[in-house]
């Protein structure tokens, strides 16, 4: 009750700093469920302070747990939205099924409303200039050469260029291709560069 | 520190433990010392606590607890760590040396730990540095506390890229690092079934 | 008197865009290299996605395989490269420490001395609104009673001015204190024109973003 139950919460995000772990709902509801009970027993000692004077300092300790489960709760859903932001930038705006399972209904939510946000603000770039708006997830890499040779990792299918020519992406076949072109695809592990 | 709040690795900090005196009786709570048969806990008894708990005690008007240096930050370790700081295996005596030193400083009223803490910081940190250079060195260090192996493995992802770089002349594209991670996971859990 | 301004039109156009494109590339420089979030400079970029797209209709009036084709084209990349960057470095600040941004930026308004476009204002309202309604959503609404409070004081995270920077004195600078914390020895130190140093972010922020030094 005294913070152990989050602690192993925060121990295991920090084990795995690189990627999302399945959100722990579980865990969230018990460490929740202590806090009531926490508070519980202070509202009843805080009752009783009036016949025993030295209950006073036991509800204070019991705030300072409540104060310190509130924090790291706080902060085990503030380090996981960093995250999950992380996973807009990269997998971009529709998650992969074995990803999206990672996040909790709520988180999801977050997700698309961040989604929504950049694409908001994405889109009225330029718009007094007459753009349609700029993606700033491309355009990630200062770009070395305007083409580049590729392997295709999976089977992917067809690609539409700019120029209207249609290649199809298969497992194991090579391409060269323009830079432009392939960077979110390279950036989403389905294309690799090679030379 | 207003800027903690919501750092994981301070809370971690944060919840290492440091022994304290209580200056007053507490009733209920004797189930912070692990030694103590009764439900309360009385004034005078000395408890090993979490940083955050004793901080908050402290802290308060009248204080309910004193706090004393643990051992690492006393005068024994302390003659250690001015003679040679680089011998020393923070990762198994101290994991969070630097920043739990820091908290801790401003209840030694003569300043030593603070200067124990620079000097310290010094000694390894050049250790630190000229073994970055090549892996093998890094390797043959002493086991580091978690900032420091943070750090070098920071060092290290630099020298990496500087040299892949100077050797190529730019840097291949590559798949997202995240997405990278998640596969690697996944590939990991599933040779594992 | 009429050929003269034809002439003088012409080299007009090409210091203009050479001008903007070191205008950026200092900005985005400095942007990358700041702590804090610097003062927008949307007229530079609006400048210089109207030269991007008078660059493209040029380049597609040439033949596809025309050699200045691609030159261009790297060109281009590389300047929207600079831009995309620039723009994504300062979403990333605002995200980051949106709570501050906002509360320095609603005085600044009042003065008209912004720092964010409205755009870039507006997304950094919406963020932090998103932040609260989800941490209200799944965890403060569900502790105890006076646990609830969404405490922004403590959410906020502030960027880290006293951090070291890389930086070179465009123009001679007298006067700049540099303040002791720990005893009464504050340092007072002149830039030479084209000096470099390293020095604590705070002493020299307003010399950043009024030009006189540049962050390297």
């Amino acid at each position: 009750m005294f913070g152990e139950k989050v602690i192993e919460l925060l121990k295991e995000s920090e084990r795995n700093r690189e990627t999302l772990d399945q959100y722990n709902d579980e865990k969230i509801r018990q460490i929740i469920e202590e806090m009531h009970v926490l508070f519980k027993l202070n509202m009843n000692d805080a009752n009783a302070t009036t016949e025993n004077k030295s209950l006073w300092t036991t509800v204070q300790v019991r705030h300072s747990a409540l104060e310190r489960n509130k924090r790291c709760l706080l902060a085990y859903l503030y380090n996981r939205m960093n995250k999950i932001k992380i996973l807009r930038w990269e997998f971009g705006s529709v998650l992969p099924p074995d990803i999206r399972e990672l996040l909790s209904d709520a988180e999801y939510d977050w997700f698309s409303k961040y989604s929504t946000n950049l694409a908001t603000y994405m889109r009225s770039l330029g718009q007094d200039i007459g753009y349609n708006g700029i993606d700033l997830t491309e355009n990630l890499r200062p770009p070395k050469s305007l083409n580049i040779e590729v392997l295709c990792l999976v089977d992917y299918g067809k690609l539409e260029l700019e120029d209207g020519d249609v290649i199809m992406l298969k497992k194991n076949s090579t391409h060269f291709l323009p830079t432009s072109e392939c960077q979110t695809l390279i950036r989403q592990g389905i294309l690799k560069q090679i030379t | 520190m207003a800027n903690n709040y919501l750092s994981i690795s301070d809370i971690l900090v944060s919840n290492e433990k440091v022994p304290c005196r209580f200056l007053h009786d507490l009733p209920k709570l004797g189930f912070l010392d692990p030694s103590c048969t009764e439900e309360d806990l009385k004034a005078g008894t000395s408890v090993e606590i979490p940083l955050w708990l004793a901080e908050s005690l402290s802290s308060r008007r009248p204080p309910l607890v004193a706090v004393d240096l643990p051992k690492v930050y006393k005068e024994t370790y302390r003659e250690i760590f001015n003679a040679d700081a680089c011998t020393v295996d923070l990762h198994k005596l101290a994991q969070y040396f630097f920043e739990l030193g820091c908290y801790v400083a401003k209840y030694d009223i003569k300043g030593e730990v603070a200067t124990t803490l620079v000097n310290t910081f010094r000694q390894r940190f050049k250790m630190i540095l000229s073994a970055s250079v090549s892996t093998d060195s890094i390797n043959a260090l002493q086991p580091l506390s978690s900032s420091e192996r943070d750090r070098t493995a920071s060092a290290m992802a630099s020298e990496k890229a500087l040299s892949t770089w100077l050797k190529r002349g730019d840097s291949l594209l590559t798949t997202a690092n995240m997405v990278a991670n998640h596969r690697k996971r996944k590939r990991a859990e599933m040779e594992m079934l | 008197m009429d050929e003269e301004q034809l002439d003088l039109s012409g080299e007009e156009e090409e210091i203009t865009a050479d001008v903007v494109l070191k205008t950026i590339q200092t900005s985005w420089q400095n942007e990358r290299l700041s702590p804090e979030i610097l003062p927008h400079r949307n007229d530079m970029v609006e400048c210089m996605l109207g030269q991007i797209q008078h660059m493209e209709r040029n380049i597609n009036k040439l033949p596809k395989t025309d050699l200045r084709t691609s030159i261009h084209k790297m060109e281009l990349s590389r300047i929207k490269y600079i831009i995309c960057n620039y723009l994504k470095t300062r979403l990333e600040k605002i995200e980051q420490n949106c709570i501050i941004i906002i509360n320095d930026e609603k005085q600044r308004i009042e003065s008209g001395t912004n720092y964010l476009t409205p755009l870039e204002y507006r997304y950094a309202q919406e963020h932090l609104l998103n932040i609260e309604h989800h941490l209200k959503q799944t965890i403060l609404n569900q502790v105890p009673g006076n646990m609830q409070v969404f405490e922004i004081n403590k959410m906020s995270t502030v960027p880290n001015l006293q951090s070291h920077v890389f930086l070179k004195a465009n123009e001679t600078v007298h006067g700049i204190v540099l303040e002791d914390h720990f005893g009464d020895q504050d340092e007072e130190i002149d830039l030479e024109e084209g000096s470099q140093h390293i020095l604590q972010y705070k002493f020299i922020a307003d010399l950043v973003k009024n030009g006189k030094v540049q962050l390297i």
